[in-house]
């Protein structure tokens, strides 16, 4: 027999099939009548399947694509289902032939290629069956060539359509399982542990991701895909350079308010002592009217208060203020319990209008006093570091987040899984 | 470098501007309703029951 394509007559309605599976192929189904046909015994029929619907593929016999260097023909074509609960999932196993590579799959679902070869040196001795998963009661794992493969899904499958070569005998109503593991980097693909209903032929597969598939198979409408598949890379948006970024951010955030800090003036001390013996006249003098300033009045008394007449004189002999401040202070309770109210320190806040010497007069309310030391500061060119720490920890903990959401991002891959925990 | 990425890029960096000149402008710095020579003269004077308090934002007293 030469190399070139050759074509048979299907026995059963006559119409013209392609030969194109190469030496290993058992069965030919014709695609006109469903006929499946012995290749092995002059194309006798073997069985007829009636009213068969195509499934839904870009894909169509004779295609030819090279992969890895070596050109693989789609032979035949499976349409595949699997029923749960009233939930339906189908999907389109095309297999492909190559002269000097043998066979592979090319699986179409929602919209996603994906090719499957299978291993001739798979971890055998650790077939994962369905009833082993049953079992466990952790995801099964599943060591290969020095790659952790954990347990991914369970797969009852259905052949519901059967079209053109294969290098077994398949059937429309075959039934099937299939357990499927996964290491953490998509790279490594997903291994299959195929069981065929009613059979022994136990088979380890291999996938990958094929998103070249209809350009290497010069589709004319490449599938869409839709969702996400558990073999895709997916790649957090935000990596190390905004981690680093927003870190950076964070620094210089906190660099800036260390900065407000020290250049903020200290405070002026006025007055300091017991409060029976304030001058009648305490002096400060302004020189910063583009800043808040503030007057400050600190008593270190507990549970008690005391109250201030405060009288504030500008340079132009203007009253400012003529005004009351109370400090009143009061705690208790321990540990967990521990309250306190009130407030040790009061203060005048103001933007001064003018610099110059101002004049403060602070006189006890005889109502309320109390001996405790009484200590009177001016403090001028106030400024509010409070934004900068705010970005600062805001910039931190977008910073740590980051890495969060990329895990999330990649740890989706799984969440197609059907593994369960139950506690 | 996506524009999405761009974008955040330039917005914490106007926060970040944003955040120092608030600061260093002394924006939200309390300021005592009762002093100046205008709240004198309408003879605001705080007692007891709401002392020390003062508006949020950098408003000067008028």
């Amino acid at each position: 027999m030469s190399d070139a394509t050759r074509s048979i007559n299907c026995t059963n309605c006559g119409a013209g099939l392609e030969v194109l599976g190469g030496g290993r192929v058992t069965t030919q189904v014709c695609g006109y009548c469903g006929a499946a046909l012995d290749a092995n015994d002059a194309y006798r029929v073997l069985e007829v399947w009636d009213g068969m619907e195509r499934p839904s593929s870009p894909f169509r016999l004779g295609m030819s694509a090279e992969i890895d260097g070596a050109t693989y023909t789609i032979i035949g074509t499976l349409g595949m289902q699997e029923e749960y609960k009233g939930r339906y999932w189908d999907w389109v196993d095309h297999q492909l032939f190559s002269p000097t590579h043998g066979y592979a799959w090319l699986t179409v679902e929602d919209g996603f290629c994906v090719l499957t070869r299978k291993l001739r040196d798979g971890p055998m001795g650790e077939f994962l069956t369905p009833t082993e998963v049953r079992r466990a009661s952790s995801p099964p794992r599943v060591a290969w060539k020095g790659t952790s493969y954990r347990y991914y899904s369970t797969t009852n499958w259905e052949t519901n359509y059967v079209e053109g070569e294969f290098n077994f005998r398949p059937s429309r109503g075959r039934r099937g399982t299939t357990v499927s593991v996964m290491s953490d980097d998509p790279k490594d693909g997903m291994l299959h542990f195929l069981m065929p209903e009613g059979g022994d032929e136990r088979e380890i597969e291999r996938s990958h991701l094929w998103p070249e598939a209809p350009a290497a198979f010069g589709v004319d409408r490449a599938p869409r895909p839709h969702g996400q598949h558990p073999l895709q890379d997916i790649r957090p948006t935000f990596g190390p350079f905004m981690i680093a970024w927003f870190a950076g951010l964070s620094v210089v955030s906190v660099i800036l308010a260390f900065v407000v800090l020290a250049i903020q003036p200290g405070p002026t001390r006025l007055y300091s002592g017991a409060p029976t013996e304030i001058p009648s006249e305490l002096g400060f003098t302004v020189t910063d009217t583009s800043k808040p300033a503030s007057l400050v009045l600190r008593q270190s008394l507990n549970n008690a208060f005391a109250g201030y007449e405060v009288k504030m004189t500008g340079p132009d002999g203007k009253v400012l203020a003529d005004t009351y401040r109370e400090i009143s202070y009061y705690s208790g309770g321990s540990g967990d319990d521990a309250w306190s109210e009130g407030s040790r320190r009061q203060s005048l806040n103001f933007v001064p209008e003018a610099t110059g010497d101002y004049t403060v007069a602070v006189t006890r309310d005889e109502s309320a006093t109390h001996p405790a030391n009484l200590r009177i500061t001016f403090e001028e060119g106030r400024r509010n570091s409070f934004w900068l720490w705010a970005v600062a920890l805001l910039f931190a903990v977008v910073a740590i987040a980051i890495p969060f959401f990329g895990l999330s991002r990649r740890a989706g891959r799984w969440k197609g899984s059907d593994w369960h925990s139950e506690d | 470098m996506g524009l999405g990425r761009i974008f955040i890029m330039a917005a914490s960096l106007a926060l970040l501007f944003g955040a120092g000149w608030a600061s260093f402008a002394s924006v939200g710095v309390a300021v005592s309703r009762d002093v100046g020579a205008a709240a004198v003269a309408r003879g605001t004077s705080v007692r007891r029951s709401s002392v020390g308090v003062g508006n949020t934002g950098r408003l000067r007293v008028k």
